[in-house]
């Protein structure tokens, strides 16, 4: 065994919830993931699982995730959109029976949301999690927190208390979700600031991930750079991610997704169809948008795409598999000549998104490569753990202040397109601490609602995803109207408390809306 | 340059060679379509607080960002109404010595400021200046800075631990959790290193071990 293999998916949504509505586009992005990126995983992880293939794996399920995926009125949504999903499936069986460019595809959607479905409600029994759950009780997933809204944490830390509650509402969540503490966590961003690790060595988190230049720019610099993973001051493993292995996935002009081959993600039929046709399946205001079923390859630059054809695709995940497993292990051998008392391992973190939902064939990739790594031996896919567990005896450093956001450190999430909202987070999270401490004691049920429901408003606020969002400008109006509405709400409740005259109709109507964290204890913020 | 740091700097360029690999991408940019947002409602959030405020946040290793924000009150108290208001940017490390300023007129704003600060801890410090001497009205919190480059050092501290580790470090060494800063936690756990061995030999259940590896 030549070295290890270390693989981490991070799979993160916001929270998005909209009972006020029947139809409701954000939330659609849950039902997309669900659908091409959790529910193929875990159906390629039980192909693995009986087939006997070894495979180790480490996922993030960030707070938000969970709670929306353990949300009955988010998941009624979910299975009425598949099967919505499904009766468009079959009508297109119909249209194109005689088509003979695409029949075949259209066949091929059938059968994929038909087994999708069948492994909801069989396997899964309507959740998810219980998927998760399944292959963390076998070994093959370390399952990890996150941030309890992905907070962005070196720009909330102004307030020790906002970076506390994130990480300690993260692990209760965690163990709520999945019945034991998280050994890991996936810093939202992979954002570090100094004194971090302070936090996440108090709540029990033994490893977490960060971007190349946070190991590589410790201080001192790490002896084996990104290829073992290092200690902090207060004692909590730094995992630092290898940027070959992450620019062969991730990058949209050198790597795999974009081979000619693979499914387009653009070409899809809300857009491709006939309105009136296609109308009972976009919004229903009657705008187009993407629903998931996508006829054509990648095939060139140009507008012209030609029909997907998932037999060939097949092939190329096999060759990219084969391909990643060999440059791995020539990867490996180079680095070993410079690391004297142990293997080199290689971190390769992704965004769980990416497989399935924009690399159509991302599973498919995964599902290859584990069964390479199996055959071949001469690397092993291990977790975090595992890694402890083999070398416990790690060089001590402390992480250079970073994120894997773009330019490597916060400017992303703090830029003259989203600075105004700051201000803002800052100051309600120091009101919540000072009426947390104010009420710590309080026996009043209405009154801790209140402060519950401000804590809800307050961490929805905070997603790191708002501020993400506005950089990019892809939901720019979305993102906006989120931050202003839970601030807003924030200031509405606050007022009724201080007033002493509390809107119990607001208060529940709000609770149902902004749900998450139901057995939250707004003390979390109180001294 | 030893050998041995020839060897980090060997692993410390294949560490970061493919450095653009930082993603300007994230899975949510793929879900997310510019559309019209459903919310119905409206949401109005004030434009200040009416709190003295001033906040300093590291951007990157050459930008910082400040926002305050001035109430009438305590100009008042600091019988200031007509003064100009300086802001500066303080490093921490540096007995207090500043590092830039720059005046300001609006009560309720923000900058940006360029200015390269690698591994320093600073903070930001607003106030008047009265017969040449700077008053300080307000205080930010600090905030350290990120770095953009390699620190070989000769020294390795290593080590190995299990679950009692924070408690035994404090119980054997209580000043290194009052460091100012993660590197100086290092250098106290290397002097602490030198006892490590001594340690080693009086807990029945070895915890943890701190190593020097030449």
């Amino acid at each position: 065994m030549k070295g290890y293999w270390i693989p981490v998916l991070h799979s993160h949504l916001p929270f998005i919830k909209h009972p006020e509505h029947d139809y409701f586009l954000e939330e659609h992005w849950l039902f997309e993931a669900i659908s091409e990126t959790y529910i193929p995983l875990l159906m390629k992880f039980r192909q693995l699982e009986s087939e006997g293939v070894e495979f180790f794996m480490t996922t993030s399920i960030t707070p938000p995730l969970a709670e929306m995926l353990d949300d009955r009125h988010l998941m009624e949504k979910y299975l009425a959109h598949l099967d919505r999903m499904l009766e468009l499936c079959n009508k297109e069986v119909a249209r194109c029976e005689h088509d003979p460019h695409f029949s075949g595809i259209t066949k091929f959607y059938l059968d994929r949301f038909s087994k999708i479905r069948e492994f909801f409600i069989g396997f899964l029994n309507y959740n998810v999690l219980n998927g998760y759950r399944y292959f963390a009780s076998k070994g093959n997933l370390e399952i990890i927190t996150c941030g309890a809204t992905h907070g962005y944490l070196p720009l909330l830390s102004v307030n020790p208390k906002a970076v506390e509650a994130q990480i300690s509402i993260a692990v209760d969540t965690h163990k709520k979700h999945f019945g034991v503490s998280p050994n890991g966590i996936w810093l939202p961003e992979c954002a570090y600031y100094e004194g971090l690790d302070e936090y996440l060595s108090k709540y029990g988190i033994k490893f977490f991930f960060m971007d190349s230049h946070g190991l590589v720019y410790a201080r001192p610099t790490p002896k084996y750079g990104v290829f073992a993973p290092m200690y902090t001051p207060k004692g909590v493993l730094a995992f630092g991610r290898d940027p070959e292995s992450s620019k062969q996935v991730w990058s949209s002009k050198e790597g795999y997704p974009g081979d000619l081959d693979y499914r387009d993600f653009y070409r899809d039929v809300g857009f491709d169809l006939d309105y009136e046709y296609i109308r009972p399946y976009i919004c229903p205001d009657g705008t187009r948008v993407f629903v998931g079923l996508k006829y054509h390859r990648v095939t060139g630059e140009g507008e012209f795409k030609e029909v997907y054809n998932p037999i060939h695709a097949d092939a190329k995940a096999i060759s990219h598999a084969q391909n990643f497993h060999y440059n791995r292990v020539k990867q490996i051998e180079h680095l070993s000549q410079f690391m004297e008392d142990r293997p080199p391992a290689v971190v390769s973190p992704y965004d769980a998104e990416l497989f399935g939902h924009w690399w159509f064939e991302g599973p498919d990739f995964l599902y290859y490569l584990f069964k390479e790594f199996d055959s071949k031996k001469e690397l092993k896919a291990i977790t975090p753990m595992q890694y402890l567990a083999l070398h416990p005896s790690n060089q001590v450093c402390a992480p250079n202040p970073s994120s894997w956001g773009d330019k490597g450190y916060y400017d992303v999430w703090l830029n003259r397109s989203n600075e105004w909202i700051y201000r803002h987070l800052h100051h309600i999270c120091d009101e919540l601490c000072s009426l947390a401490n104010r009420y710590k004691d309080s026996s009043d049920y209405l009154i801790n609602r209140v402060l519950n429901q401000l804590s809800r408003e307050l961490l929805l606020a905070q997603s790191s995803d708002w501020a993400f969002l506005m950089t990019t400008k892809t939901a720019v109006e979305y993102s906006t109207k989120r931050t202003k509405e839970h601030i807003s709400n924030f200031i509405k409740l606050s007022d009724m408390l201080k007033r002493n005259e509390i809107n119990e109709q607001l208060l529940s109507k709000l609770e149902e809306k902004n749900s998450i964290f139901p057995n939250i204890d707004f003390r979390v913020y109180a001294d | 340059m030893t050998e041995k740091q020839e060897n980090t700097l060997e692993l410390a360029n294949e560490s970061i060679k493919a450095f653009g690999a930082s993603s300007s991408e994230h899975a949510i940019d793929k879900f997310a379509n510019e559309l019209p947002a459903h919310i119905d409602e409206e949401y109005e959030i004030p434009g200040s607080y009416g709190v003295d405020t001033l906040k300093c946040l590291g951007v990157n290793v050459n930008t910082v960002y400040i926002y305050w924000e001035v109430t009438d009150f305590m100009l008042g108290q600091f019988n200031a109404k007509n003064q100009a208001l300086v802001v500066k940017l303080i490093s921490s490390d540096d007995s207090d010595a500043e590092l830039m300023n720059f005046f300001i007129t609006d009560m309720v704003s923000s900058r940006f400021v360029s200015i390269h600060l690698a591994n320093k801890n600073i903070h930001a410090s607003l106030g008047i200046i009265r017969d040449g001497i700077f008053i300080e009205m307000l205080r930010s919190n600090s905030f350290f800075t990120p770095t953009d480059t390699v620190t070989l050092s000769q020294d390795e501290l290593w080590m190995s631990k299990t679950e009692a580790f924070e408690q035994i470090i404090k119980a054997s060494s209580p000043s290194a959790f009052n460091q100012s800063s993660s590197f100086g936690i290092i250098k106290e756990l290397e002097f602490l290193r030198k006892h490590s061995e001594t340690l080693k030999a009086s807990q029945s259940v070895s915890s943890f071990s701190l190593s020097s590896k030449e």
